[in-house]
């Protein structure tokens, strides 16, 4: 029986950890997932331990989850992001926060998840086909317009004019931006564009039955305040954005293997 | 509009049935010089029991000979139908194979025996047990002409309201008590389980099963048009007596119950109607029954009645057996969606319904809240039982 | 027309090609199947029956000097057929191959069923399609009423009408329709429906029918008797067997489950999450969606599909011995308990999907839409919000002939259990931790 549990959540960019332990998150961290999963698991894991004190023999159950969850060895179980990702909100949401409705934007898929009161998982949609709406096409818009991920969001907030972007695939977006910048629009423009489309596609993958409750804003791409912004538009109401989103699938993981013991 | 059309065509059989009254004397048996009222144990097994039945056979006979020009003339019309033509041999009743058939329920063979045994008692039972409860009324359609019936049908006196009120008090007392008990006790169960009349319509319908005659299939509109027959006979039944009438010439029962206790009585226009019900009941279910109206009037107090029809709405497939067996041709029992209680007035808790059901306990009879007969699909499906038995 | 032997032979290795992918896929399906625990005793002539038709390539098993009836929907009475000597098979179509001839024939929006049917009549080389002398084709929805015409310039075909209400009226005409349908039957097949053959189909089929309802009576019991999977692939195999065989060998399969039922034996050893499958129809071999369901944890535990359960559940009844009460009871039979979304009423099979809730403990219900199927995708909205006042979590599931979306549905039908799960007392660990 562990004091302390930890969530591993091996997305297709990075791979996070999260220990949690007495009902709070201690500490996260976040790494390239490079070849070896199992391995850059199993180091992130001893250097969360280490760096807060902690023995292996005081961390209980281990939970893996997201897109190579059945490779991290090192876990005892997995479990779907999804599950992982509407357990997360337990402790990663704000006060206020109804439980009503989680936007995940994540590296290569973005779903929504619709909870009832007691944040257990209703109903969930997925766009896992095309990267379109997810943080890959934001991060080839950054490169295209020469600035990086961490910069968009600050960046767009500056537009005065946003561009129209209507493409939904990231290929013919790209092409779409090119000639857009070929115009010589500002990028300022372009990127409030592109996250007012994004928010559009995002949305209309929504069920307009399930609009009780608030919204919530999870994973990599709510750290970006432009496409939050765009969202809050989009939707004419308050979008929350949960503490540590991109961490919130692991704190989920870590708070379902803390049931396990 | 429609319910107008219904009225003029009430009116229209109140006056037909008037002109058949007035020219009735015509019709075979119409006047007896003398009425024999005088009948006998014995008389049952003489000769002259024999001479009292004539005016029964040619009534069956009449009936039959109107079945056979009925099936004949159905068969002509099939054979000149481009559609059935070629299916006019597969219909007739030569062919040696047999459907499926579910084996006989405990319910059913409890009714039918129930059946025979009142319909003895009611035409015989004054002979056999002497006339112990003759003051109590039974809202039956057994003729209350024959007097030797184990108890008496409130037919009568219902239908002579104004005859009703010249009784002395602990009569009338006697006669509403017992008649407001059944229907509280039985309702219209007393149609599926006693009546005498039922048993022969009965007998009719196994008769065309027997012999895989065709029938006449449930259709609403059918009963739509039955509706202001019913509504005449109503009238008739309630109303004639004040117009000095007596609806007892009308009934068909007067030439079935009193002509087999042995007496000899005028037949007036019932026995020619009795023809009408012999062959209706034949290619249709229970047919009088849709018009009786002493039915009618216990079906009014339905809502009373201790025998209820019980639905699992949920276990129920909509698949309109129950209608489709249904003799009264009640549509709620499977359009019914939200009530667990279909009970009908017209229901004559034959359980015919629940027999045909294929889902176990969605359709079951209770009786002061008890089920007594219930829905399943195993016996449904007994008749498709392997041969040999699994064992274990 | 193939003129040269340089284009006759092209067409033979294309044939050659088809057949090849054909038994390819259809083979790895039932080796899934067969993988999958928990078998019962008498299983595998269901299997060998599909593997007859899908990977040896031959034609239904159908006793010497019998034709075959194709039908497309469980709305063609199989009495009729017996009655007039013959066996009907059921030709909806659930093949990947087929599908992606037909594919290219029938328009993108129409539905995999229809465009697979569409892919065998184009090649020509299925022989339970070839074999047909007759197909009966109910319309039941506008991609029925065009493959009815498409099949028309091979083969014979009877269609039918299907009324979108079930009051009298349209009982009766249903049964002139089969009056019809058996006129025609008896020019095909030669021999004379009469009272005594009738009968006899009654029989036949009733038996099948009465060998179902012990199926179905096993099957609720709890913890599950068998797998879901298997019981469809049973369901299924009833499309290209005689209604004497398939009950022969169903009910092998029933004394196996009542032996299971007296020693406790179980399918699986844990309480798995019961799911019901519904929705448009399921057909061998895209059987993917029950194996994954059960693959990633969970167990179909009641499924409501016309290639499953539904297709032979309902019995005809009998409530008049005569030729034209038969007929009657058969139109009855064929149209109002059907929960087909293809009739306007809505809410039929919402009450038929509570009763296997109740009767199955269902904690979930997985609603499968086939692309383009409209009628089934109409009714789900209805069904989602009267299921959500009973707390059972729904799901739909949008899916087509080919393996392209497995990974999607898998991830979906992932999270689906794990959400029945977690409403259960986790298991805890134990053993301690000495690094990692």
């Amino acid at each position: 029986m562990g004091k302390y549990n930890i969530g591993l959540d091996g997305g297709s960019t990075y791979l996070k950890a999260a220990l949690i332990g007495k009902g709070r998150v201690i500490d996260t961290e976040v790494r390239n997932t490079g070849i070896d999963n199992d391995g850059t698991a199993r180091k992130l894991a001893s250097e969360l331990c280490s760096r807060n004190g902690i023995t292996p023999s005081e961390v209980g159950c281990i939970m893996a989850t997201g897109y190579s969850r059945k490779v991290l060895e090192v876990a005892d179980d997995d479990i779907s992001e999804i599950t992982a990702h509407a357990y997360g909100v337990r402790l990663t949401a704000p006060e206020e926060y109804r439980p009503g409705m989680i936007i995940d934007i994540g590296g290569q898929d973005s779903k929504i998840i619709y909870l009832d009161e007691r944040c257990a998982v209703k109903n969930f949609s997925m766009n896992d086909k095309c990267a379109a709406g997810t943080g890959k096409f934001m991060e080839v818009i950054a490169q295209i317009l020469e600035t990086t991920i961490d910069n968009v969001g600050p960046l767009s907030l500056e537009a005065s004019n946003p561009c129209d972007i209507n493409s939904t695939c990231v290929v013919f977006a790209q092409s779409e931006v090119i000639s857009l910048v070929a115009r010589k629009y500002d990028r300022r423009d372009i990127l409030a564009g592109m996250h007012q489309s994004m928010a559009r596609r995002i949305v209309k993958m929504m069920k307009k039955a399930e609009k009780g409750g608030d919204i919530l804003m999870t994973g990599g791409g709510a750290l970006n305040i432009g496409l939050h912004k765009a969202f809050e538009e989009e939707l004419m109401r308050d979008v929350y954005v949960a503490r540590y989103p991109q961490f919130n699938g692991a704190i989920g993981a870590a708070l379902i293997a803390s049931e396990r013991g | 509009m429609k319910s107008r059309r219904k009225l003029i065509v009430t009116i229209l059989v109140c006056g037909g049935l008037a002109a058949l009254a007035y020219f009735s004397w015509m019709l075979p048996f119409y006047e007896f010089d003398v009425n024999d009222y005088d009948v006998s144990f014995e008389k049952l097994f003489s000769a002259e029991y024999l001479r009292t039945l004539v005016p029964l056979f040619i009534i069956a006979a009449l009936s039959a000979v109107g079945i056979v020009l009925v099936v004949k003339l159905r068969k002509q019309m099939v054979k000149s139908d481009r559609r059935y033509s070629r299916f006019a041999d597969a219909h007739t009743s030569k062919q040696s194979g047999r459907a499926p058939k579910q084996k006989p329920a405990l319910f059913m063979i409890v009714r039918r025996t129930v059946m025979v045994v009142s319909a003895v008692v009611l035409i015989w039972g004054g002979l056999i047990f002497g006339l112990k409860m003759s003051s109590l009324s039974l809202p039956l359609l057994s003729c209350p002409w024959n007097s030797e019936e184990m108890t008496a049908s409130s037919c009568y006196y219902l239908s002579h309201l104004n005859e009703l009120f010249q009784l002395p008090i602990k009569k009338i007392l006697l006669f509403v008590g017992s008649t407001a008990a059944s229907v509280i006790l039985l309702g219209r169960a007393v149609c599926g389980f006693i009546c005498p009349m039922g048993l022969i319509q009965d007998v009719m319908d196994r008769l065309r099963r027997r012999t895989k005659t065709e029938g006449i299939a449930a259709n609403e509109k059918l009963y739509a048009a039955l509706t202001p027959i019913k509504w005449t006979l109503v009238l008739v039944f309630a109303g004639l007596c004040f117009a000095g009438g007596n609806f007892c010439n009308f009934c068909p029962m007067v030439s079935v119950s009193p002509i087999l206790a042995g007496i000899s009585t005028s037949l007036y226009v019932s026995g020619f109607l009795m023809i009408f019900v012999l062959i209706g009941s034949f290619f249709k279910r229970r047919l009088f029954c849709s018009v009786c109206p002493v039915g009618y009037m216990v079906g009014l107090f339905h809502k009373v009645s201790l025998f209820r029809v019980k639905k699992d709405c949920t276990a129920c497939t909509e698949c309109g057996a129950c209608y489709e067996a249904c003799p009264m041709g009640i549509k709620q029992i499977y359009t019914e969606r939200g009530k667990a209680d279909v009970t009908d007035a017209n229901c004559i808790m034959c359980g015919e319904c629940v027999r045909c059901c294929p889902e176990d306990n969605a359709l079951s009879l209770t009786f002061a809240g008890a089920k007594i007969y219930s829905s399943s699909r195993k016996k449904l499906m007994s008749g498709c039982e392997p041969a040999e038995k699994v064992r274990r | 027309m193939l003129t040269t032997a340089r284009e006759q032979e092209r067409k033979a290795r294309q044939d050659r090609r088809f057949v090849s992918k054909e038994t390819q896929t259809a083979a790895k399906y039932l080796r899934r199947i067969r993988e999958l625990s928990g078998a019962p005793d008498g299983f595998d002539t269901f299997i060998d029956t599909l593997g007859r038709v899908y990977v040896d390539m031959k034609g239904a098993d159908v006793p010497q000097g019998q034709k075959t009836i194709g039908t497309y929907c469980v709305m063609v009475p199989q009495e009729l057929v017996y009655a007039a000597g013959a066996v009907p098979v059921k030709l909806c179509s659930g093949n990947y191959t087929a599908f992606s001839v037909g594919d290219d024939i029938a328009p993108r929006d129409a539905c995999p069923l229809v465009k697979a049917v569409a892919g065998f009549r184009q090649t020509g080389l299925m022989p339970v399609y070839e074999d047909c002398s007759m197909m009966v084709v109910p319309i039941t929805c506008d991609c029925k009423k065009k493959i009815a015409g498409m099949l028309g310039d091979r083969c014979e075909v009877v269609t039918m009408h299907i009324p979108a209400e079930r009051g009298d009226d349209e009982i009766d005409r249903f049964t002139e329709q089969l009056y019809d349908l058996t006129a025609r039957l008896e020019d095909v097949t030669g021999n004379r429906v009469t009272y005594s053959s009738l009968a006899e189909g009654f029989r036949r089929v009733g038996r099948a029918q009465y060998e179902l309802s012990e199926f179905i009576r096993l099957k609720k019991q709890l913890p599950c008797l068998i797998r879901g999977t298997h019981a469809m692939t049973i369901m299924n195999a009833a499309a290209y067997m005689t209604a004497d065989k398939w009950s022969e060998a169903l009910h092998r399969v029933n004394s196996d489950l009542r032996k299971r039922a007296e020693s406790k034996k179980t399918v699986t050893g844990r309480k798995l999450p019961r799911i019901l499958l519904t929705g448009s129809p399921i057909v061998f071999p895209n059987m993917k969606i029950p194996l994954l369901i059960e693959e990633m944890g969970g167990i179909v535990a009641g499924d409501e599909t016309c290639m499953g359960e539904r297709g032979m559940y309902d019995p005809p009844v009998i409530t008049d011995e005569s030729f034209d009460g038969m007929m009657r009871s058969l139109a009855n039979r064929s149209l109002r308990p059907c929960p087909c979304p293809t009739f306007a009423d809505n809410s039929q099979r919402i009450y038929r999907l509570k009763q296997l809730i109740a009767d199955n403990q269902i904690q979930g219900v997985i609603y499968h839409v086939l692309r383009g199927c409209l009628v089934y995708d109409f009714e789900y909205r209805l069904i989602e919000e009267e299921l959500g006042r009973l707390g059972i979590p729904v799901i739909r599931l949008e899916s087509d002939y080919n393996e392209e979306d497995v990974e999607q549905l898998r991830i979906r039908i992932e999270a689906f259990i794990e959400l029945i799960k977690l409403g259960q007392a986790p298991e805890k660990r134990t053993a301690p931790r000495t690094g990692f």
